[in-house]
């Protein structure tokens, strides 16, 4: 089976300091693999430089994306080409309408692969469909992108419009952070549903807590801008159980 | 035939007056014109120095404009632009003026209304001048000097006007021109209507200088919407005085979008003389080339418990300048006054400039009034996350000022003009140069 994801030695950063340091990751379709750090172990910049945000600039290294150079392609491009990030801190913009600037996407995406832009009648089955996997009321839909919505309410139109968007390769940046246990829980659902053969995720969080929930194959332990340290999902619980001073003591010492 | 080239020398002055005046002088309004000749020659023409005209390049818009009358071949047929075509055609009554001059108006006019030339003879003409005369801009002053033209709209007491009166307000000449015309809208008590203008200098190969003044008096209950939308060609150059009197409890809605010519100027002064009035001005202009837009509002409030409202809005691309001046006066009568005002730009590029600068001037104690102005730049980090969903950079630039200029458009009481507005909108912000963004 082909890699979905083969990131290998990532140097990556700001002009002033270098955050991601030999970075490597291989993801194959349909794999769930969460990535945990402590603060400042640049599972932000990772997030960002995968989807493309032009303040981070890549050193070294490369990503194959289906076997193509993500790294090459602009964000537009990447999205297109199926690889989804939901925001930490999805953006609000005043006076573009959720659903609107959700039906330009899909038509983008859809041009992309050769199809043509889709039916009124069926784009709005659809969205009817995506809202109540995510249980998003349809007033919100219809509201501007994220303006006046609450944290919860974010995280679940980030969701939506992954249900929607359907990509194959989804990263979640602390999609769990000032989530209730409500809203962990349904936002966990909806990412569970999309859960398919062929779709992979790269869910980075802070906590364990998600993992209870979203049930990944592999957890991999950030630090410092690298890898070090892989597992099970027992190495989560691990992390829970000791914190990341565990891991810093032992990544110094090694 | 003398020209109008600063600095102007008293002498020149007077003999280039002269000759405008004797041209005009069929026209009536005789103490008027002798007021308005008196006060321009004592002000002269504002340069830099004045604080109203600080960041106006008026020189070289007023340089080398003849006293020659404006001679065009332009018809009616060639007066309706691709913008307004569909709109003309629909359910609306429309008027046009080629410089000032009416050639043509709707044959039936609805019961209450009258459109007719502005005549000293006119019964309707009887409050020309009233809010002009106390202009303190030299401009509104020569306009009453030496004005060649002009229309005036009359709504009869109680009258209802359904359909908007639309008024073409079209520009040309074949030679270098300075073109001074008069517009005074009357709404008596409990009258209800709406005027969309559309102003455009039909394309041509010379300069040409409209100084245009608009007296409006809305009366006691009564209910007047004005946008103006201004699409002049480059040679276009518009100053515009709109000098407007409210009574009680009217309500006077007025909005002025600027996508066109080279030197626009919008001049408002706003008296709001009774209680209950409900005002809002609102304007949206894009800048590109080397466009200046130039908004100076001034809201009087004299009588307790009005309320006003100011969203003034612009996008500078290019070498593009925007100026927003905006003063509320707040009169010791005026208690439990409501005044808001905001400006906020959107720069371009590193060669566009907004300035803005609000004003408020408060002499009563029990007020409710705040002002808010922003410049700034495109939000790279929606831009981003537009650009993460698969839109491509253009189509999220273009959706981000779309959205941006939408707030003002939000604002509009006649749905088709809203539709018109946002869907021409949409191509124009769409086409701005925004490469050095960001």
């Amino acid at each position: 089976m082909s890699n979905m994801l083969t990131i290998e030695n990532l140097h990556a950063g700001v002009p002033e300091k270098k955050i991601i340091k030999g970075l490597s990751l291989t993801v194959k379709p349909g794999e769930v693999h969460a990535i945990m750090g402590p603060n400042g172990s640049g599972k932000s910049t990772l997030s960002s430089v995968l989807a493309g945000k032009e303040d981070f600039e890549v050193t070294a290294g490369t990503v194959l994306y289906e076997g193509k150079d993500l790294l090459e392609m602009s964000p537009e491009e990447r999205a297109r080409e199926g690889v989804f990030l939901a925001f930490q801190y999805p953006v609000e913009i005043p006076g573009v309408s959720n659903v609107n600037f959700l039906k330009t996407a899909l038509n983008e995406i859809r041009e992309h692969k050769g199809l043509g832009p889709i039916d009124a009648a069926e784009f709005l089955k659809l969205i009817k469909e995506k809202q109540s996997l995510v249980e998003l009321q349809g007033s919100l839909a219809n509201r501007s992108v994220n303006e006046g919505f609450s944290g919860g309410e974010k995280k679940r139109n980030e969701i939506f419009q992954m249900a929607v968007l359907e990509p194959r390769l989804c990263i979640l940046d602390e999609t769990d952070s000032g989530l209730d246990i409500d809203a962990l829980r349904i936002v966990a659902n909806g990412v569970n549903k999309l859960r398919s053969k062929d779709r992979s995720f790269i869910v980075i969080t802070h906590y364990q807590r998600l993992l209870d929930y979203i049930v990944p194959d592999v957890v991999h332990v950030l630090y410092d801008g690298k890898i070090v340290k892989s597992g099970t999902k027992d190495l989560a619980l691990e992390l829970e159980a000791k914190g990341y001073d565990w891991i810093k003591k032992e990544f110094v010492e090694a | 035939m003398s020209t109008l080239s600063p600095p102007l020398k008293k002498n020149d002055a007077e003999s280039f007056l002269k000759e405008l005046i004797d041209s005009c002088k069929e026209n009536g309004f005789s103490q008027l014109r002798k007021t308005g000749t008196e006060n321009f020659l004592k002000a002269g023409l504002p340069g830099r120095k004045e604080e109203a005209y600080k960041y106006a390049p008026l020189t070289s818009v007023l340089n080398n404009l003849g006293t020659g009358k404006p001679q065009s071949a332009a018809s009616p047929g060639d007066a309706l632009t691709y913008l307004f075509k569909d709109f003309a055609s629909g359910n609306a009554l429309s008027v046009f003026l080629l410089n000032g001059t009416i050639i043509k108006v709707p044959e039936n006019l609805p019961k209450g209304l009258s459109i007719v030339p502005l005549e000293e003879t006119s019964p309707y003409a009887k409050n020309t001048g009233r809010l002009s005369t106390a202009s303190s801009d030299p401009l509104c002053q020569l306009n009453n000097s030496i004005f060649s033209s002009g229309l005036v709209i009359h709504i009869a007491k109680g009258s209802s006007i359904e359909k908007p009166i639309v008024v073409f307000n079209l520009i040309s000449s074949d030679s270098p021109a300075l073109i001074s015309s008069r517009l005074l809208i009357v709404a008596e008590e409990n009258t209800r209507a709406g005027i969309i203008e559309f102003s455009d200098t039909l394309r041509q190969n010379h300069k040409i200088l409209s100084n245009e003044v608009q007296e409006t008096f809305v009366g006691k209950n009564a209910t007047l919407f004005h946008y103006r939308w201004q699409t002049d060609c480059e040679m276009g150059n518009r100053i515009n005085h709109q000098l407007s009197e409210i009574g009680e409890k009217g309500v006077y809605d007025t909005m002025n979008i600027t996508t066109g010519g080279t030197f626009i100027r919008n001049n408002l002064s706003l008296f709001l003389n009774g209680e209950n009035i409900e005002a809002h001005l609102n304007g949206f202009f894009v800048g590109s080339k080397n466009r200046h837009v130039d908004t100076r509002t001034v809201v009087d409030h004299l009588m307790p418990r009005c309320e006003s409202f100011q969203l003034y809005k612009g996008i500078a691309a290019d070498k593009s300048t925007g100026v927003f001046n905006g003063k509320i006066f707040v009169r010791r009568d005026a208690q439990k006054t409501n005044a808001y005002q905001s400006s906020k730009n959107m720069l371009l590029g590193d060669e566009a400039t907004v300035n803005a600068k609000p004003e408020l001037e408060i002499y009563a104690d029990d007020v409710k009034c705040s002002h808010g102005s922003s410049t700034g730049k495109l939000n790279e980090d929606a831009l981003f996350y537009l650009r993460s969903r698969g839109l491509g950079i253009e189509t999220a630039r273009t959706l981000l000022l779309h959205a941006f200029a939408g707030e003002v458009f939000e604002k509009i009481r006649h749905e088709e003009f809203k539709e018109l507005i946002i869907e021409k909108i949409r191509h124009i912000v769409g086409g701005l140069n925004t490469s050095h963004a960001g």
